[in-house]
């Protein structure tokens, strides 16, 4: 590892950390003292969302099938556009005009806060915690994958030490360092990795008679021949409803200065994806046609390319790979620790308990993650299976609450419970053709079940 | 032809994206200063 680059890459970031330092209100950690701006907040949204999945495994998916993925990363594009549009600001102003404005910085208080029970507040919280911890695994089992492929280290170990930077500073700033190491993180990667493209076309001094085209035509036949409609229909639906609204991008709504900010925020996050998508595919497709058919792992892919090329370019993709992974890392940190103070420790303590109880969240959340990394074997399988948790069992009760003027807390819960069960079913006995049937299923159910529950009178 | 030129374009423009981005940062820094 050249020093050189570590130190550059770590100047600035010590700098952020030091300014954003040890916060003292419960409003500062947990939604930056609602002041962020929109270029912020979408550096943040747009380097939340890029995990190892959107870029080692995306590389992987252009290498292996060409352009077939586009159609998935369009339909996450198109989902966060959307929630710009509709979802985002309704949250966002909903959390002003209840006139409790401190109080709902979290999915589970804003359930609360529309339908009076704080059982759905702990019930919604408890979900919010399992994805997060989830995802968090997810993300340091590539951080781990990187730092043993790049550096050779031992894997737990550099399992560990992302984990321990990551925690140490979310604990010190919260969200506001969260979303200020993110912008940097975001500037750092998306600059080296676009350096680090031009340099290799350059340095490899590549052949432009590649056929970019043909090659790509041959992928996408080979995608289409491999993947069932069913399997990319279902696809289709993960990555649409996916990660919609997640606790970390929940937080950085409750974050915006103004609904207005939270929209346009998400709208360009959703079209910056899009060519975000677009670049790792056809970096992807670069690399079938430098390597040639191999059998390799999506993940390792772009380090495969990388290897030809000069240290230097190596750095900078080893570095900017680092940046991904803890810039997803922290956001879920911060938003779990968040989750787990103000869900599930419900008494009403005083601000300084509350952050102090905050801070040691991340910590354990931190070794829970650390423990379930250890038992994931490959990046977007991991994501998949967390998807799979969030779409059914909250979403349709999350529209429901956002969109109906006076919900009803009946409907919720159930809601809840089928989507909850039907993947509970699927995990545990479904056969591996029919999960993802049922978990689509359980999202239509939940909805069905909401409008049933919803035109039901109720006793007083 | 499209392709490479994407390939090209694409990182260009978020190389300037990054430097744009950097400056609101450092920017929003100074200011987060003289708030405490």
């Amino acid at each position: 590892m050249n020093k050189i680059s570590l130190i550059i890459y770590l100047l600035p970031l010590f700098y952020i950390v030091y300014k954003t330092r040890w916060v003292k209100s419960m409003e500062s950690f947990a939604v930056a003292d609602r002041k962020m701006s929109t270029a912020l907040l979408f550096a943040s949204i747009s380097a939340t969302f890029i995990g190892p999945g959107y870029s080692l495994g995306f590389i992987g998916q252009g290498y292996h099938w060409g352009f077939l993925y586009l159609m998935f990363g369009a339909a996450y594009a198109v989902q966060t556009i959307l929630v710009g549009i509709y979802i985002a600001p309704r949250l966002r102003e909903t959390s002003s005009r209840s006139g409790n404005d401190k109080s709902i910085v979290t999915l589970g208080g804003f359930f609360k806060a529309k339908t009076g029970k704080t059982y759905i507040q702990c019930i919604i919280g408890s979900i919010c915690l399992l994805v997060c911890i989830g995802f968090s695994a997810v993300m340091l089992h590539a951080g781990g994958t990187l730092i043993h492929t790049v550096w050779k280290w031992n894997m737990t170990f550099g399992m560990g030490i992302i984990a321990l930077v990551t925690a140490i500073y979310t604990m010190s700033g919260g969200l506001k360092a969260s979303i200020y190491t993110d912008v940097f993180q975001f500037v750092f990667f998306v600059g080296l990795i676009s350096l680090a493209v031009l340099l290799i076309l350059f340095e490899m001094d590549t052949d432009i008679s590649f056929d970019f085209s043909t090659t790509a035509s041959i992928l996408w036949e080979k995608g289409m021949n491999t993947y069932s409609i069913w399997e990319i229909l279902s696809l289709l639906f993960m990555f649409f409803l996916g990660e919609t609204l997640i606790p970390p991008y929940a937080t950085r709504t409750f974050s915006s200065k103004t609904p207005s900010v939270a929209k346009k925020a998400f709208i360009f996050s959703g079209i910056f994806s899009f060519f975000w998508f677009g670049f790792m595919l056809l970096i992807g497709i670069f690399a079938y046609m430098f390597l040639g058919a191999q059998e390799l792992e999506g993940d390792i892919v772009l380090f495969s390319l990388v290897e030809y090329s000069h240290p230097f370019i190596q750095n900078l993709v080893g570095l900017s790979i680092f940046c991904i992974v803890m810039s997803s890392l922290d956001s879920l940190f911060n938003a779990a620790a968040i989750i787990a103070c103000n869900d599930l420790y419900i008494p009403e303590a005083g601000e300084e308990k509350k952050l102090q109880i905050s801070r040691i969240a991340v910590l354990v959340i931190m070794v829970i993650a650390f423990i379930s990394a250890l038992s994931i074997n490959s990046i977007v399988g991991g994501l998949l299976q967390v998807y799979s948790f969030w779409a059914p069992s909250v979403l349709p009760s999350l529209f429901y609450v956002i969109w109906v003027r006076s919900p009803k807390f009946q409907a919720v819960v159930v809601a809840i419970i089928v989507g909850f069960l039907t993947v509970l079913y699927a995990f545990l006995f479904a056969m591996k053709d029919y999960k993802d049937m049922l978990l689509i299923a359980g999202f239509i159910m939940g909805i069905l079940s909401l409008f049933i529950m919803h035109n039901i009178k109720y006793k007083k | 032809m499209y392709y490479w030129l994407a390939l090209i374009l694409i990182p260009v423009g978020q190389i300037s994206l990054s430097i744009y981005l950097c400056v609101i940062l450092f920017k929003e820094l100074r200011n987060e200063k003289k708030d405490t």
